[in-house]
Parts: structure tokens; C-alpha cells; sequence
């Protein structure tokens, strides 16, 4: 078999010695010569073997320009009649194959018209065609995790080639570790026949980041004790092109998003490639609304993001795009999410009476900062109850609960709390006169009840002020970019408290070093405890221009799960739970931008049901039409697999090198040669052009020696 | 040009004169033990006077006329000699080889042989010539005297280099002419087998003949310099070979070398002396040559 069998076109060259010693003879000169008795003798054997010997030459000379030729062919001597075995091989009589076709996003990728994903199911089907009568075959498709593997090698090579050929990227980041594996536990099954792996992807680096880890080789290798490993071929497809543009996240930095209020809306731009790119148009819409179009520069690798305030007209499911405009692989320029616009939450503020009449104020500071900002279109409405009026009910139709200078709470009453966070609640504790530290440690937290974040010691009254706060923490959003405005801020009063070690987190402390706001998660929701008291005798918080940024913001985070997360990853089910039956046959999902829309399933767990949707292996938009409570709902889910193979960085020759030397895997360019060459080469084949070359260098120097020995 | 001056032009007739003295004595040399006493016998006729050179006998000066002219002149006969030349020349075809007519062989051992005899004669020798081809082409006996010259030369004019050669019956032939005893000159290239020149040199010794071989031979048949492909055509009937001289070159010299060195070996047996000599050489240089050789004897 020949590599490069155009190349036997210089065989032709061969006949140039016989040309050349033809045409001498036709161009001889006619010499009337006397000393013929030394020149062919009496005998005609001289002569005889001066024609010999001109033919030998001849032959030489010919036989040297048509080994060259044959040479620069690249011969392939086949191991199926060579002695030495080489790697994959066993019996050399048929093959077992198993094809690993790289079917991700980065496969979109498109150059000049084609795409990656063109050129690898050419390949593909180029090495189902140099299969050979007996051999037998598998496809894995490593960017499509839905795809069912094949148990065993078939050799149904057609059906194959048709699963291939309507082929398009999927939206998985492969695992060619994974998949290697699963090849070659496939292969183990194949019987005494020799054994191939065939990888066809682009020269993105991302799928062999396992392959190249040493716990990858050296289980590959440890293979070897089960018998030979199979050939691994590595065809290339595509160029080494790695300038991507993607639009990597858009989300709202605050939650819940409200209507009618300005919300900040933030997009990241993520820069794949080595080169700056300067003013792309970006543009940001929901539904047939544009929100913005503005243009972004990115510099080389690295990610940018804009901030847009967004407001948003109606309440309910929408869903926000951004999308940027590149070129190559574009399917990843677009992003999408589903928001809940909700017109307001529900907060409700139980307040303890004061311990001492005199130490509260007049004033009641907490629906003066909420309302801080808004006319009567606040997006909180404020509820106040006593703490002996909660119940599950009440709790029902709130989303946030403010336990203002708590004091002591009953076990049922913790309970009925602790039930409300683990729903998706958020409970806002502040500490103060009434708080008894001993009773609300025990109330709070134990028990099942685990409601307070931190163990609270005793009060402190000693003068302080805040001095560290977590500004990445989404209640300090609103400080993002500006000074600390509560370095200034008196404190005189506040309990000491010991966060528990498993659940509270501190997001702000005081200069005496000890917690002022610590968070915990309790089941779906959040609770906050602040350590000193809006009290004027405790603090000056109240009188402070930030506090009722503060105090929305903690609201709004703890009020954040009123809004359903409607963001889902592929495959991942629809949901919609209800308190109340919903007609499950009014429940349908179109998947956009298809007409058609599939029923929902619904299904009861005690006294809520659920309408379930689990077709979402596709990316996009999936709406959901329902009744519930006689209202009509519409609700919009997102799915999105991530931009996980938008790194299009290609293997760098580093790592080329450890899959080629250290796992033994060939790296066959296409450029050079074609797929049955290589297959027929591999097959143990051996090349034998360097043989060739040596033979020619012999044959050049046999025949200079023997003109030189015959014509001295 | 006149038919001796094509063969023996001023300028070599001048060369050969400041031979003589030379070629007397060569010739002489290699008559020693066989003529002595005979060329010191009484002269027998007077031939013509001469200019004195050196080394001439004085008893010899002729007295009157340096007496009447003040210069020297020694009297020449036409002596009785038992010395004769026989000159052997080649003309087989292999003769004709020489692109430039004062190249080829022929024509060269043509000039040479009349350079020869010239001096010979001028030495009061008998010359003559045979020309052998195939068969004894042409005979002309032994004989003093001026006149044999122009009859050597109108001998060597109407030669042909023509047909294979023959070396032994011609010879043999020649040998047969000849009779007693006399000093054989072959010139010839002696492209024939070896055993043919034994048999027919061992002939002339058999005769108790003086032998000298005079091998004259184109600088191509000695080096083959020839480069492209040729068809090379014998000049004695041979069969025509097409053949690219760089294979064939190493064979032929080798085998050309094996007849020169078995040629000089069978001369040797026969004490025949054999001198090569390429027609690339001025007659007079190889002619000069030759007999500074005869002298070292």
C-alpha cells in the first residue's frame, strides 16, 4: 500500500536512463578505427560482455530513479505478512473499530463555508469505507451524552455511516478520557481480531484535558495486562483557529427582579481568542422588545461584562437574550434566561414589645426604610403582626419575615419559622433590648430548629463602628464601586455572638473584631442575623443615608426565592408545584420555536401536585401554558448546556507530544496522506521508503563503481 | 609540391643531415661483427665529394681540392657493401587511421620510412622496400645510389592502406626476396596477433636478418579518449561496433596493453628492437630519438 501513490507518477522517471542510452545510440559518431582487435577482439565474447555490462548499468541507473520514485510513494509493507506484531494487532485477519466522533459545539465551528463537523463526517466516512470485508465497527459521539453507546462492534458499517451523515453539533463538552474508556471496554468484548480506535475532532484542547493527566496514562497503560491496547488514531479536522467570542452569563445582580424598578442587568463577554476584539455589537432584548444595543471590546482572553439598568413594564415569566455577532463558531454569541418579574414581596414585621418603654423610640424605623425611595409603588409591601400571630397561614403569603428586637419565641412558633425558610423563605433576625440570649439559643437552634446562625453570648456596650464587609455578597450589591459608608456609623451596643461553624457565615463585622450580620442557609431559604439593634440607643444605623439601601437590600435577598429559578440544564424537568390542583389537561410545553406543544404529566406529592415536563434534552426555550386556580399562567423555562466548549484553544505541540509519545496515540494530518492510506499503514503495516532510499544510495554507488571498474 | 618533397621537405632534409653522422654509426653499430671488415674494403667507384664534417677520416680528404679551394671535401664511392636494408612497411587497412592527413598513420610511416632511407642511403646503404598488406604488395630490392630514393619514394607514393592485414605469408614472401642476410626494418602498427608477428618476425631471424620494429600508432589508439557513443568501423573489414567508449574503454586498454607488452616480449626473444612511435611526433624527433636509442646499444 503507498502513502502518497501520486508520487509513483515519477516512475516515468525510470524510462529516462533507457531514453537518454537510446538516444546516445541514435546520436552515435561513426569512427573508422583500426585497433578493432582490441575493441571486439576475434571472439565476439568481449563484446558481448561490453553489452552486458551496458545493459547492467542501464538497469542500474533505472532500476536507482524507479526505487526513488517508489520511495517518495511511501510504501507500506502490510503486517498481515510481517512478523514482528505491532500495537492493536493480533491475528491481522479482520479489525474491530470503534470510532469516536467529536460532535460538540466547538464542531460548529465554520471556516470558509465548512464546518469541522463536515470535514470529521467525511472522515468518518472515508475510514467506514478503507474498512475491510469482516472487519466490524462502532460510533460513539462524544458531544452528545444522550446518545445511547453501542454494546458491541457491528458489522453493519452502513447504518453507521447513516447515523453520521445527518449529524449536527451537539451541546456536550466530550470527555475523550471517558470515551477512550468505554472504546476500549467495547474492544474487549471484540475477540482475537485487531483492535481500533478512531478519534475525529478538532484540535480543541478542552476534550483531552483528562487524556493528558497522569492518572489517565497510567490507567491506559495498565490495560496492557489484559492484552495488547487497541491502535488509537487521531485524525485532526479543521485549523487551528481559536478566536471565539461568547456571551458567557447574563443575570440580574439583584433578585427579585421587579417590575416598574429599575434592575441592574449584567452581561459577561468572554474573549476566547489571542486577539483584541474592539466594538462587536451587543444586543440585549426580551421577547420582540430590545432592552438595548450597544457594542463591546473585549482585550484577548479575558471577559468583560455590562451593566444595563433594565425596567421592565409587566410582571411575569420573561426571558432576557443578549447576543453578540462573530464570526466561526457562533453558537455560543447568544444567551439566554428566564426571569420571574414579580410586582412586589410580601414582608411581614413581627415586632417585640420593648423591654423597657423608654429605650424605643417613637419611630419605627423599619417601614421608613423600606419605603425609602418609592412613593406608593413600593415593591415591598410591609405587613406588621405580633409575634403570637404567626402561623403557617399568615407565613403562606409572605416572603420575607422580620423578627425586629426579638425576644423570646415558642417552640411552635420555631417551628412554624424554621418550616417557612425551608420552603424558600427568608427570615431577617435583629437582635435588641428584648433579646434574651439564653432563650433565643435555645429556642432557635436544636432540636430540629436551626434558625440562628450564631450563638448569641451576651451584649457588648462599648463603643464601635463596622469595619469589614463581604461587597461581593449580593446584599452589599448596591455598594459595588462605592466607598463603605458605614465607617462613621456609631455603635454601642451589640451582642457578641460565635457563628455556628456549619452554618453561619459572616458578612460584616465590627472594628471589635466581633460579627455584625451573619447569614445562614435554612433549607430553600436565608436567614440574617444582625447583632446590634435599630435601636438609637444601640446604634445610629437608622439615621445612616445607606441604611435603607441595606435594609431593601437584605429584604430583596431573603425575598429572592419568590421568584422560581425557571433556568434549566438539558435534560433537566419542568416543574410547576402548586398548593392547589391545576388542570393538568389545559398543561402544555412549546418548545420554541417548534408550534406543536407536548401535554404535561402531572403528579401529586401529598397535598401539592406537580406538572412535569421531561423532554428538555434540546437548549432553548421551552413555555409553559397551565391554569391554576382558574388563572392562566404562562411561564417560560430556559434550558442551556453553557458555553463549556467555547475555548477553541487547540492543543498546544506540548501536548500533542504526550498523546503521541506517552499514550502511544498516532496524530495522522490529513494534509499529507489520506484515511485508507493510513488505515492500511497502521495495520501494522511498516513503511519502507528509508529502505528505499538506502537501496537507491546502494544502487548509486554499485553503479559508479561498477562505470568506473569497467571503463578505466 | 614535388613527389620527395611531400615525403621529405626542406626543413626534415636539413634535420636529417645533422643525423648522418649518426645514423652512420647506428647503422654501422648494428652491422658490427657482420660488415666491419668488409666496409673497410678499397671503394670501388667514385660516387661524389662531399662537405668534411667531423669525425670523418682524414686519409679520406680529398687533398686537390682543399688544396685549390681551401675548403674541405672528403671523396665518396659507391662502395661494395654486404649491408642492405629491407624496409617492411605496413599497409593494412588498420594503416588508414588518422582524421588529419599528417596524422594518419599511413601517411606518417610513409614520411618515415623516406627519412630512413634517406639517411641510409646518404650512408651509402642499400635500401629497399617492401610494402605488405594482405599479400606483398610491392618489392623493391636493396640498392645504393641516389636513384633508389626517388624509387623509394615513388614506391611509398602509390601505397594504399587497404585490406586486412597479413603480416606472416607477406613476410614470408618478403623473406623469400630477399635472400642473404640484411637489416629488416618493419614499420608497421602491428595490430595483428601476437603469434602471427613471432611467426613471421621468428622468419626473418631464421634468415639471421637484422630485425628492428618500428611501431607506429595514432595517440587514440593509445588513450581511446573518445567520450560519446560510437560506431566504431574496422578499416580491415571488420564488423562495425556501436559502443559507449566510457564501458568499453577499461577492456580495450587492458587488451591493448596485453598485445604491447606480449609484442615486446616476443621482440625481445627474437632480438628485435621495437620503438613506438605516435604520429603526434615530428619525423625528425622521432626519427632523432630512435637513434639515440640504437646508440645506447
Amino acid at each position: 500500500m503507498l502513502l502518497h501513490p501520486l508520487m509513483l507518477a515519477w516512475l516515468g522517471g525510470a524510462a529516462v536512463p533507457l531514453v537518454l542510452h537510446l538516444l546516445s545510440r541514435s546520436r552515435f559518431r561513426a569512427v573508422h578505427w583500426g585497433a578493432m582487435m582490441f575493441l571486439t577482439g576475434r571472439d565476439a565474447g568481449p563484446r558481448h560482455t561490453a553489452r552486458i555490462r551496458q545493459w547492467i548499468l542501464l538497469f542500474l541507473r533505472m532500476a536507482t530513479v524507479g526505487l526513488l520514485a517508489v520511495a517518495l510513494a511511501r510504501p507500506v509493507i502490510s503486517a498481515r505478512h510481517s512478523l514482528v506484531p505491532t500495537a492493536g494487532l493480533t491475528t491481522g485477519s479482520s479489525a474491530a473499530v470503534v470510532i469516536i466522533l467529536d460532535d460538540s459545539p466547538s464542531m460548529g465551528y465554520t471556516a470558509n463555508g465548512k464546518s469541522r463537523l463536515d470535514a470529521a463526517r467525511e472522515v468518518t466516512l472515508q475510514i467506514l469505507s478503507a474498512l475491510k470485508r469482516g472487519d466490524q465497527a462502532a460510533l460513539l459521539l462524544a458531544g452528545n451524552h444522550d446518545f445511547q453507546p453501542p454494546t458491541a462492534t457491528t458489522p453493519d458499517l452502513q447504518s453507521i455511516a447513516s447515523r453520521v451523515s445527518d449529524l449536527q453539533p451537539d451541546i456536550n463538552q466530550p470527555d475523550f478520557a471517558a470515551e477512550l474508556t468505554r472504546a476500549a471496554d467495547l474492544l474487549e468484548h471484540a475477540g482475537p481480531v485487531d483492535r481500533e480506535i478512531y478519534i475525529i475532532s478538532d484540535r480543541q484542547a478542552l476534550p483531552w484535558r483528562n487524556v493528558l493527566t497522569d492518572s489517565f496514562q497510567h490507567r491506559w497503560q495498565e490495560r496492557k495486562s489484559a492484552g495488547p491496547l487497541p491502535r488509537v488514531t487521531v485524525f485532526p479536522v479543521g485549523g487551528d483557529e481559536s478566536d471565539n467570542l461568547a456571551v458567557e452569563g447574563i443575570d440580574f445582580t439583584d433578585r427579585p427582579v421587579f417590575s416598574d424598578v429599575p434592575n441592574t442587568l449584567q452581561i459577561r463577554v468572554r474573549n476566547f481568542g489571542s486577539a483584541a476584539v474592539n466594538d462587536v455589537p451587543l444586543s440585549v432584548w426580551t421577547g420582540t422588545e430590545a432592552i438595548t444595543d450597544t457594542t463591546i471590546s473585549v482585550p484577548p482572553r479575558s471577559v468583560r461584562s455590562v451593566t444595563l439598568p433594565v425596567l421592565l413594564s409587566q410582571p411575569g415569566s420573561q426571558v432576557i437574550s443578549a447576543a453578540v455577532r462573530s464570526t466561526g463558531l457562533t453558537t455560543d454569541d447568544r444567551m439566554d434566561v428566564s426571569v420571574d418579574v414579580l410586582e412586589q414581596i410580601e414582608v411581614l414585621l413581627v415586632e417585640s414589645p420593648a423591654a423597657s418603654p423608654t429605650t424605643r423610640p417613637t419611630t419605627r424605623p423599619i417601614p421608613a426604610l423600606l419605603s425609602k425611595g418609592f412613593d406608593d409603588d413600593s415593591p415591598y409591601n410591609l405587613t406588621t403582626a405580633p409575634l403570637s400571630a404567626i402561623n403557617p397561614q399568615l407565613l403562606k403569603k409572605t416572603n420575607v419575615l422580620i423578627l425586629d428586637n426579638l425576644a423570646r419565641v415558642t417552640g411552635p412558633q420555631a417551628k412554624v419559622i424554621q418550616h417557612f425558610a425551608d420552603a424558600g423563605g427568608g427570615v431577617l433576625i435583629i437582635t435588641g433590648n428584648a433579646t434574651r440570649a439564653g432563650e433565643c439559643n435555645g429556642q432557635l437552634h436544636g432540636n430540629g430548629i436551626n434558625l440562628l446562625p450564631a450563638m448569641l453570648k451576651g451584649i457588648v456596650s462599648k463603643p464601635t463602628h463596622i469595619a469589614t464587609i463581604e461587597r461581593q455578597h449580593p446584599v452589599f450589591h448596591h455598594l459595588s464601586g462605592k466607598p463603605d459608608p458605614f465607617t462613621a456609623t456609631p455603635i454601642s451596643h451589640y451582642f457578641q455572638v460565635s457563628p455556628y461553624a456549619s452554618e453561619g457565615h459572616i458578612l460584616a463585622k465590627l472594628a471589635s473584631g466581633d460579627p455584625l450580620l451573619v447569614e445562614s442557609n435554612v433549607g430553600r431559604g436565608h436567614v440574617l442575623l444582625m447583632t446590634t439593634s435599630l435601636d438609637h440607643d444601640w446604634s445610629a444605623l437608622p439615621q445612616s443615608s445607606a441604611m435603607p439601601q441595606l435594609m431593601q437590600s437584605m429584604v430583596r435577598y431573603l425575598g429572592a426565592n419568590a421568584a422560581v429559578d425557571r433556568n434549566l440544564w438539558p435534560g433537566q424537568t419542568i416543574v410547576v408545584s402548586s398548593d392547589e390542583p391545576p388542570d393538568s389537561n389545559s398543561a402544555t410545553v412549546q418548545a420554541l420555536p417548534a408550534v406543536t406543544r407536548d401535554p404535561m404529566t402531572a403528579t401529586h406529592a401529598g397535598d401539592r401536585t406537580e406538572l412535569r415536563y421531561g423532554n428538555t434534552s434540546k437548549p432553548g426555550t421551552y413555555r409553559v401554558r397551565c391554569k391554576l386556580a382558574g388563572e392562566d399562567l404562562l411561564l417560560n423555562y430556559v434550558v442551556s448546556a453553557g458555553h463549556g466548549s467555547s475555548d477553541l484553544t487547540p492543543l498546544s505541540d506540548a501536548q500533542w507530544k504526550v498523546l503521541t509519545d506517552r499514550v502511544k496515540f498516532d496524530r495522522v494530518d490529513l494534509a499529507h496522506t489520506t484515511v485508507a492510506n493510513t488505515i492500511d499503514s497502521q495495520r501494522g503495516g511498516r513503511e519502507v521508503w528509508i529502505d528505499l532510499l538506502v537501496s537507491v544510495r546502494a544502487l548509486l554507488a554499485i553503479e559508479r563503481l561498477l562505470a568506473r571498474w569497467w571503463s578505466d | 609540391m614535388s613527389l620527395p618533397g611531400r615525403y621529405l621537405d626542406a626543413a626534415l632534409v636539413e634535420q636529417l643531415n645533422q643525423m648522418q653522422l649518426a645514423a652512420r654509426s647506428v647503422v654501422e653499430g648494428s652491422a658490427v661483427g657482420l660488415h666491419r671488415s668488409q666496409l673497410k674494403g678499397a671503394s670501388v667507384e667514385f660516387r661524389q665529394h662531399r662537405a668534411y664534417v667531423a669525425g670523418d677520416e682524414p686519409r679520406r680528404l680529398d687533398w686537390r681540392v682543399l688544396a685549390r679551394t681551401n675548403r674541405p671535401f672528403v671523396k665518396e664511392y659507391d662502395e661494395e657493401t654486404n649491408l642492405r636494408c629491407l624496409i617492411l612497411l605496413d599497409c593494412s587497412g588498420s594503416m588508414a587511421y588518422g582524421t588529419d592527413p599528417l596524422n594518419q598513420k599511413m601517411n606518417y610511416a610513409a614520411r618515415l620510412v623516406a627519412a630512413l632511407s634517406y639517411l641510409m642511403l646518404c650512408s651509402t646503404e642499400s635500401v629497399g622496400l617492401a610494402l605488405i598488406g594482405s599479400k606483398l604488395e610491392q618489392w623493391l630490392a636493396p640498392r645504393s645510389g641516389s636513384m633508389q630514393l626517388s624509387r623509394v619514394i615513388e614506391t611509398l607514393d602509390h601505397a594504399r592502406p587497404f585490406g586486412a592485414a597479413a603480416l606472416l605469408p607477406s613476410t614470408l614472401q618478403a623473406a623469400a626476396r630477399l635472400g642473404r642476410r640484411a637489416l629488416v626494418i618493419v614499420v608497421s602498427d602491428f595490430f595483428s596477433p601476437a603469434v602471427e608477428i613471432r611467426d613471421a618476425l621468428a622468419r626473418l631471424r631464421h634468415d639471421r636478418h637484422e630485425l628492428i620494429c618500428l611501431r607506429v600508432l595514432h595517440r587514440d589508439e593509445l588513450n581511446f579518449p573518445f567520450q560519446n557513443w560510437s560506431l566504431f568501423q574496422g578499416l580491415e573489414g571488420e564488423r562495425a561496433c556501436l559502443a559507449e567508449p566510457a564501458v568499453v574503454r577499461k577492456n580495450y586498454l587492458a587488451r591493448f596493453d596485453q598485445h604491447r607488452r606480449e609484442l615486446t616480449t616476443l621482440c625481445r626473444s627474437m632480438s628485435a628492437d621495437l620503438h613506438t612511435i605516435t604520429t603526434d611526433v615530428p619525423i625528425a624527433d622521432a626519427i632523432r630519438k630512435f637513434l639515440k636509442a640504437r646508440t645506447r646499444k
